[in-house]
């Protein structure tokens, strides 16, 4: 038995003679939530479909729970729910029949796969649309019902393709809260997303995606460490830092925008900033009030693999 | 859990084809002998053997040229199609994949569905006729119970039929996943090799190769009152063939599902 819930290894997908994913080796651990990032077209969606069993591996092996899928598809799917990146449902349907059959295929009794679905509506906030039909539903509240309908049964490990796709920024919101929770009940949670700050909020482990290839993968914190070259401060007088910064070696450019002033940092001689700008700062007597990177550390991380993947 | 399965697939899938508006539609046109027959009986004579004879011999005019004529077996052939197409064309499988449920199941439960559904739409039209007879021989209850073994005669081979039409739909809807191209390749196969099968050369009684003739061997163990010589054929091989046709076409229909890919 491994220690990783979803294991692939060399996963490749041909559509014809165009390589889609190439030599894939997955690893997510059990307990994680684990942040499948890469630009649209990468191939997050591909690889889904095949741990799904949508699509076959022209080669490789997936092992989920230490099954081999597709072989043993059916054992699988016992402890997975799937929410795909477009919400598909049976359109008409109402909310309620479909979270119901979506349970009774789990093997649900009648009584039992009722009352989670009932549950779950409840829970994804379409609890009082229970009875529209899903061809009447925004693509939002469809993402609510594809959302509750991977969470019946309670499985063990979630596939989410895309899960805030459709979703309007409060609902992001709630989104990431309910991940958050899964995750604490300790679900495996396995997201493909193309949006670093959702993903940042939510995920421990991460995997960069770039034109079908695994660029990098694990703890977030575990990653290449990036340092920033760009940094927000906000001071009590910024012109006065502001001039200060301009006649410094290690500064390449800096400028002040909507309040905050804005540095770029020569790298060769970032310690230098470190040391000098706070000491002018409290030298001059200036209240600091914002001193933060312009760009968060998986955004850091990801800018410059996606870069080094370019030059290459 | 597997059984379980299956019959929520065939519950689910049986629901949606009776409340369908599609449903209503066809059944407005398999019904249409029954409402004329209701309007216009044309009894020829009274008593159960009358009754009989003349229940047999409109099962034998309406059944190869209107029941399992185009009509009919555009019916079957419409309705059997969507069955695994319009999973497919939607994205829907997806969803059935990943849950635990064997394809094989899938294809079962669909399959028993769409001919329920068919015996609904098809035995309703039979039945009405075979309620009314009675009343119209003034045969009363007698005549209900002795035309029943008619009524079950005309009704299993209109399903055999149907359900190797069903199943060569389905066949193809796997294959051809747009639910009216689908429709119309099984259609064009089935009316193709209709037209072309009984006029092969050299070979003795070309035209049993038809659906209706075939209909007609079968109705054979139940039709007594009417001279069915001129059809040659045993009634148990024509069942049988139509059976394990249907049965082949459907393992070729879950072998083509489980090699195939599905993409959107």
């Amino acid at each position: 038995m491994t220690a990783y819930v979803i294991e692939t290894r060399e996963l490749t997908k041909f559509f014809g003679k165009r390589n889609i994913i190439y030599h894939l080796n997955l690893r997510v651990p059990k307990g994680a939530v684990y942040g499948f990032l890469g630009p649209n077209g990468a191939g997050k969606t591909t690889t889904i479909k095949m741990l799904t069993a949508a699509l076959k591996p022209t080669y490789g092996e997936i092992k989920i729970f230490d099954l081999e899928m597709p072989r043993e598809r059916v054992e699988i799917m016992k402890k997975v729910g799937y929410m795909p990146e477009q919400p598909i449902a049976y359109e008409d349907m109402t909310i309620a029949e479909f979270l119901t059959y979506m349970g009774r295929l789990l093997g649900l009794p009648k009584e039992e796969a009722v009352r989670q679905a009932r549950d779950l509506m409840a829970y994804a906030g379409v609890g009082k649309l229970a009875f529209n039909r899903i061809k009447e539903l925004s693509s939002g509240q469809r993402q609510r019902v594809a959302f509750a309908a991977a969470l019946i049964g309670e499985p063990e490990l979630l596939i989410l393709d895309e899960p805030t796709a459709n979703l309007d920024p409060l609902g992001r919101i709630e989104f990431i809260g309910k991940v958050l929770e899964l995750a604490k009940a300790g679900k495996t949670i396995f997201i493909s997303s193309h949006i670093v700050s959702e993903v940042e909020k939510m995920c421990n482990y991460v995997g960069l995606i770039k034109e079908g290839q695994l660029i990098d993968q694990g703890r977030v914190r575990e990653l290449v460490n990036v340092e920033g070259t760009d940094y927000d401060i906000v001071v009590s007088d910024n012109s006065k830092l502001l001039e200060f910064l301009k006649d410094q070696i290690y500064v390449r450019e800096a400028w002040e925008e909507e309040g905050v002033v804005r540095v770029k940092l020569d790298e060769r001689f970032s310690e230098r900033f470190f040391v000098e700008v706070p000491a002018f700062i409290a030298g001059e007597g200036l209240a600091l009030k914002l001193f933060k990177s312009h760009t968060s550390p998986l955004e850091r991380i990801l800018m410059k693999r996606f870069n080094m993947g370019w030059e290459e | 859990m597997s059984r379980a399965a299956f019959w929520v697939i065939f519950g689910s899938e049986f629901r949606r084809l009776i409340r369908s508006i599609k449903l209503k539609v066809l059944f407005l046109a398999t019904f249409f002998p029954s409402l004329l027959y209701l309007f216009n009986p044309h009894a020829s004579g009274s008593g159960v053997d009358s009754m009989l004879k003349a229940f047999q011999a409109l099962m034998l005019d309406l059944l190869p040229n209107y029941w399992l004529g185009i009509i009919g077996q555009l019916i079957a052939i419409i309705l059997m199609s969507d069955l695994l197409a319009s999973e497919i064309d939607r994205g829907t499988i997806r969803l059935l994949l990943a849950r635990p449920v064997r394809l094989s199941e899938v294809v079962g439960a669909k399959f028993l569905a769409g001919m329920a559904t068919l015996a609904v739409l098809f035995g309703v039209p039979y039945a009405v006729i075979w309620l009314y007879n009675p009343v119209v021989y003034d045969t009363g209850t007698e005549g209900l119970w002795k035309g029943l073994p008619n009524l079950a005669g005309a009704l299993g081979a209109t399903l055999l039929v149907l359900a190797t039409l069903g199943a060569l739909a389905m066949l193809i809807s796997v294959i051809i996943t747009r639910p009216l191209y689908a429709s119309l390749t099984a259609f064009g196969i089935v009316f193709l090799l209709q037209f072309l099968l009984p006029q092969i050369p050299y070979i003795k009684n070309p035209q049993r190769y038809t659906l209706g003739y075939q209909t007609a061997v079968m109705l054979k163990s139940s039709f007594h009152k009417v001279d069915l010589s001129a059809f040659g054929g045993s009634p148990a091989h024509t069942a049988i063939f139509f059976a394990a046709t249907s049965a082949l076409l459907l393992v070729l229909a879950w072998a083509v599902l489980m090699e195939r890919d599905f993409p959107d």
